[in-house]
C-alpha cells in the first residue's frame, strides 16, 4: 500500500507526496501531459526534441544539470506518445535545489538558439543509433503508419523522419512551451522521508508564482476498428527473418485493457506461455516469440513478435500463430494458466514499486490516467478477469484486421 | 503563496557526510557457502542469490559459461524444462541467471509465501541440472540465431574487436564465435558445472521479507556437495596498441571503444583515479559528454567507466557517433585527455564531482536489494566494513594536484587500446 497526500495549487499544479522513512533520498517526478500524439503530422518528433531543450537552461539557471549534480543529484527524462516525464533523485537535504530547478524551467525556458542547434544534432544521432543503425531498428517507423490511419499514434516518438527534426524552428519551440508546459498541465510527485505539509509549503514557495497558463481542450481522433488485413515486407540486411503482427485493441481506461493484457501473457509472456512452448520449443518454427500490448492511453496495439527459424516461411509462421489464437477463441485458458498470469502481474507490481523514484513515477502516471489511488487498486482489475473474458478477447482478435510486418533477408 | 521568492540565488547546498551501510559479515553458512542477509519486512518480496566463480573467465571453450548457466533451467532433478518454467511462472517468481567475467549467479525472487514451492526447485537447478540433449539442441538453435543478429550490430562487433585487442589471449578475452558454439557438447557443460558450481566457492545473499524462512528452506533442500575441481589463472596480458578498425558497409554510425588498465579498488590511487574518470566521462556533466554531445552534437551519448574484475581493472571509454564525425571524435577524446594531463582542474568542477559521487554512493546503498548487492561486491572484492566510509573521506580530500598527477601517471593517450567499427574513418565533416 502506497500512502500519499494530494494537493492542488492555486495555479492548477497537482502535487502528490509519499512519505518513506527508510531512505536518505528524495525523488521529484514531474509529468507533463503532452506527448507525440499532440504533434501536428508535418512536425513530428517535436515533443521529444523539446524534452532535450528542457535541460539547456531556464530563466534564472543557465544549465539544469550542473547545480543538480553539485547537489549530489541525478536526473533524466523520457517522452512517449502520451506524456513527457522528468525525474530527479537526490539526497533529501538538497530537495530545494531540485524544486528550484524544476520550478524555474516551468516558469520560463531559456530558448537558446545554440542549444537548439546542438540538441537537433544529438537527436539526429539518437535517431540513427536507435532506429536506423540497428538490425530491425525501423520496425515501429513502419508498423505505426500501417496500424493507425486516423490517430497520431501513426508516428513514433522520435518522429517520422530526420527531416522533421532538421526543420524545427525556435518559433515552434516557444509555441509548444507556452501551450503545454504550464502548471495546470503538470503533475508533481515527491517521495522520500518528507513531511507532506512541509513539502506543500516548499512547493508553494517555488511554484506558487508560476502562471497557470491557458486551459487545454484536446480531442484526439478515435482510431476505428477494421476487418481488413494489411501486410508489408521489408527487405533488409538482417541475418534472420522476422514477423510482427499487430491488432488494434482497447484504450487504457477500458476494462478490456486488463483482459487483453492477460491474454497477451497467456499467449506469449514467458517460457511456459503457449506460443513459446508450442512454436519455439515443440515445432521449432521460431527462435524467439512473444506477445505483449503497447499500453498507450488511446487505443493501443496487441502485438505478437517473433524471429523465424531458418527455412520457415512467413506464411507458415503466421498460420501457426493464428491457430494458437483460434484455439483460445474456441476454449478458455485453464484456471492454472489464469492464476499463473495473475501471479506474474502481482510480482511485477511489487518489483516496479521498489525505491522512491518508481513510487513517484507511478503516482504521477496513475494521476494522469485520472486517479493516483489506482496505484493501490489496479491489481484488482486484473484479479477480476475470468477465463471466459480472456477467451472473448481472443475471439475479438480473430474478427479484427491484422497489420503484419515481415522482415525478409536481402540476400536469401 | 509568496511571490517575492528570489530566484536569482541558488539554494544552499549541503554536503553528504554520513552513509548507512549494511555490515558485510556472513550470518550463517550453507555447507561451506557463507550466507549474507539483509532483512526488511516492509518489502513484499524475498530474494535469494547464489554466486559462483563460474564466469566466462573460467571457460575452456567459447561460450561454455553462458551455455552452462542458461541450461540450468532446462531440466534439473525430477523437473523437466517445461515444468521448471511453468512452476516458476505459476508462483509469479523470477529465476535470474547471470554470467559475468568472474562470476555466475542464480537468483530467485518471489513472495515469501511461495518459498516452500520454489526453494526445492532452486536447489535442483543449482545442484542437479540434467543438461538434457534435446533441450540443449533447441537452446543452441535459438542462441545461434541471436548471435548472428548481434554480430550485425556495430556496438557488439566493436566490443569484440576491443576485447581481442585489449585482453589478447588471457582469460578475460571474450569468445563470441558461432562456430565454436556449435562445437559445444553436453559433456562440456556437465564438466563445467562440476568444476565451477561448488558450494565451497559459493556465496549466498538473502534479502527482503522472509529471509529467516528462506534460510530454513535452503538448509532443508540444498545438499552438501563434493567441492570444486580446479581454477584457471588470468594468463598472459599484453594489450595491443594498434588501432583495430573494422569496416561495416553502410553503417550510419561508428562505434568506438578505448581502454587502458586501471588501479584496483584497494590501490592507494583509486579514489583520485575514480574522480579523474568521473571528470573525464563518468557522468552527464563530464568533459567528454559536454564537449562531444552537448557542444558538438556528434553523438547521443559518450561515457567512460571503470571495470573492476577480480584479477584486473580497466578504464573504458565508449560511444557511437555519426559516421562523418569518427575522426573528429577521436581528436576530441585525445584533446580532453591531454587537458587533464596539462591543466589543473578548478575547485568548482572538482567539488561538483565530489558531491555528485557522494550522491551516487547514497543511491547505490538505497533499498534492500541494492544493499544485498553491495554486500556482494564488498565480499567478492574483499573490501573491509569501513571501505566505503573511508572511500568517501578520501574522495573529499582529493586536490587538483592529485588529479593532475593521476592523469599524467595513468592517462597516456598512446597507451590506450582502440577499436572502431563503422563505414569509414575519414577527416571529412
Amino acid at each position: 500500500m502506497i500512502e500519499f497526500e494530494k494537493f492542488v495549487l492555486g495555479n492548477g499544479l497537482t502535487l502528490l507526496v509519499h512519505r518513506d522513512e527508510n531512505t536518505p533520498l528524495v525523488s521529484v517526478n514531474t509529468l507533463y501531459k503532452v506527448g507525440a500524439r499532440d504533434e501536428s503530422p508535418d512536425k513530428t518528433g517535436f515533443a521529444h526534441l523539446f524534452e532535450h531543450l528542457m535541460f539547456s537552461g531556464s530563466k534564472h539557471v543557465p544549465d539544469f544539470d550542473t547545480p543538480l549534480q553539485r547537489a549530489g543529484g541525478q536526473n533524466n527524462a523520457f517522452t512517449n506518445n502520451d506524456f513527457t516525464n522528468y525525474y530527479v533523485t537526490l539526497p533529501k537535504e538538497n530537495l530545494d535545489t531540485a524544486l528550484w530547478l524544476e520550478s524555474d524551467r516551468m516558469l520560463e525556458l531559456g530558448f537558446s538558439t545554440e542549444a537548439l542547434e546542438v540538441q537537433r544534432k544529438v537527436v539526429i544521432e539518437e535517431f540513427r543509433q536507435r532506429y536506423l543503425n540497428q538490425p530491425f531498428g525501423d520496425l515501429w517507423l513502419t508498423l505505426r503508419p500501417m496500424a493507425y490511419q486516423q490517430h497520431p499514434y501513426q508516428w513514433a516518438t522520435i518522429g517520422k523522419s530526420i527531416a522533421h527534426i532538421e526543420d524545427a524552428t525556435m518559433d515552434d519551440v516557444k509555441q509548444f512551451y507556452n501551450k503545454y508546459y504550464a502548471p495546470s498541465n503538470a503533475i508533481l510527485a515527491i517521495a522520500g522521508n518528507v513531511d507532506p505539509q512541509d513539502i506543500l509549503e516548499r512547493v508553494n514557495k517555488w511554484y506558487g508564482a508560476v502562471p497557470a497558463g491557458n486551459g487545454l481542450a484536446r480531442q484526439y481522433p478515435i482510431e476505428s476498428f477494421s476487418e481488413s488485413n494489411k501486410s508489408e515486407t521489408l527487405e533488409r540486411d538482417v541475418p534472420q527473418k522476422a514477423l510482427h503482427m499487430a491488432w488494434l485493441m482497447s484504450d487504457r481506461l477500458d476494462e478490456e485493457y486488463y483482459k487483453f493484457d492477460l491474454l497477451s501473457d497467456v499467449l506469449g509472456n514467458g517460457k511456459s506461455s503457449r506460443l513459446y512452448q508450442k512454436l519455439v520449443i515443440e515445432k521449432e518454427l521460431f527462435t524467439q516469440l512473444s506477445a505483449f500490448i503497447t499500453g498507450s492511453i488511446d487505443r493501443g496495439l496487441f502485438m505478437v513478435s517473433g524471429m523465424l527459424s531458418e527455412k520457415v516461411s512467413h506464411d507458415e509462421a503466421r498460420e501457426a500463430i493464428l491457430l494458437e489464437i483460434a484455439l483460445l477463441a474456441n476454449e478458455p485458458p485453464s484456471e492454472r494458466e489464469l492464476t499463473k498470469v495473475k501471479n506474474m502481474v502481482l510480482t511485477q507490481k511489487a518489483l516496479s514499486e521498489a525505491g522512491t523514484l518508481s513510487k513517484a513515477m507511478n503516482l504521477s502516471y496513475y494521476e494522469m490516467l485520472g486517479d493516483a489511488n489506482e496505484i493501490n487498486n489496479f491489481q484488482n482489475q486484473y484479479l477480476r478477469v475470468t477465463a471466459k473474458n480472456v477467451q472473448a478477447m481472443a475471439k475479438k482478435l480473430t474478427e479484427r484486421g491484422i497489420n503484419e510486418l515481415r522482415y525478409e533477408r536481402r540476400n536469401g | 503563496m509568496s511571490v517575492e521568492t528570489d530566484r536569482s540565488i541558488a539554494p544552499e547546498i549541503r554536503r553528504i557526510t554520513d552513509l548507512t551501510i549494511p555490515t558485510p559479515a556472513p550470518i550463517d553458512n550453507l555447507h561451506g557457502a557463507p550466507v549474507f542477509v539483509v532483512e526488511n519486512d516492509s518489502e513484499e518480496l524475498v530474494k535469494i542469490e547464489f554466486v559462483f566463480p563460474a564466469g566466462t573467465g573460467e571457460e575452456t571453450k567459447a561460450l561454455l559459461a553462458t551455455a552452462t548457466s542458461s541450461m540450468l533451467k532446462e531440466g534439473a532433478g525430477e523437473f523437466s524444462s517445461t515444468e521448471i518454467s511453468e512452476i516458476k511462472e505459476y508462483y509469479g517468481a523470477k529465476i535470474q541467471l547471470g554470467v559475468g567475467k568472474d562470476l555466475a549467479s542464480v537468483s530467485l525472487i518471489c513472495l515469501p509465501a511461495n518459498l516452500k514451492n520454489l526453494v526445492p526447485l532452486l536447489a535442483k537447478i543449482i545442484q542437479e541440472p540434467n543438461f538434457p540433449e534435446k533441450e540443449f539442441t533447441g537452446y543452441k538453435r535459438r542462441t545461434r540465431a541471436r548471435l548472428k543478429v548481434n554480430l550485425e550490430k556495430v556496438e557488439i562487433r566493436c566490443r569484440l574487436a576491443f576485447s581481442r585487442a585489449f585482453f589478447g589471449a588471457n582469460k578475460y578475452a571474450e569468445r563470441y564465435d558461432p562456430e565454436a558454439f556449435d562445437q559445444l557438447m553436453r559433456k562440456d557443460l556437465v564438466d563445467f558445472h562440476r568444476a565451477n558450481y561448488a558450494l565451497s566457492d559459493a556465496s549466498v545473499f538473502v534479502s527482503g521479507n522472509g529471509t529467516k524462512e528462506a534460510l530454513e528452506f535452503l538448509k532443508l533442500h540444498v545438499q552438501p556437495d563434493e567441492g570444486r575441481v580446479n581454477l584457471s589463472a588470468i594468463g598472459d596480458f599484453s594489450p595491443s596498441r594498434i588501432t583495430q578498425f573494422q569496416r561495416k558497409e553502410g553503417a550510419l554510425q561508428s562505434a568506438i571503444r578505448m581502454g587502458m588498465p586501471a588501479p584496483s579498488r584497494q590501490h592507494k590511487d583509486y579514489p583520485a583515479f575514480y574522480l579523474t574518470n568521473t571528470i573525464l566521462g563518468g557522468y552527464f556533466g563530464s568533459r567528454l559528454m559536454q564537449n562531444i554531445r552537448e557542444d558538438k552534437g556528434y553523438t547521443y551519448g559518450i561515457g567512460s567507466g571503470i571495470n573492476q574484475l577480480k584479477d584486473l581493472s580497466f578504464l573504458l571509454i565508449s560511444t557511437q557517433v555519426g559516421a562523418k564525425h569518427t575522426h573528429a571524435t577521436l581528436s576530441e577524446i585525445r584533446y580532453e585527455i591531454d587537458r587533464l594531463r596539462t591543466e589543473l582542474v578548478l575547485y568548482d568542477e572538482l567539488d561538483l564531482v565530489k558531491n555528485y559521487t557522494a550522491g551516487s554512493l547514497l543511491r547505490s546503498f538505497d533499498g534492500t536489494f541494492n544493499q544485498a548487492s553491495l554486500l556482494k561486491t564488498m565480499h567478492i572484492h574483499r573490501l573491509s566494513e569501513s571501505y566505503y566510509r573511508e572511500f568517501l573521506t578520501k574522495i573529499y580530500a582529493v586536490e587538483p594536484a592529485d588529479i593532475l598527477r593521476i592523469a599524467t601517471t595513468y592517462f597516456d593517450p598512446d597507451k590506450f587500446t582502440v577499436a572502431i567499427v563503422g563505414e569509414g574513418f575519414s577527416d571529412n565533416e
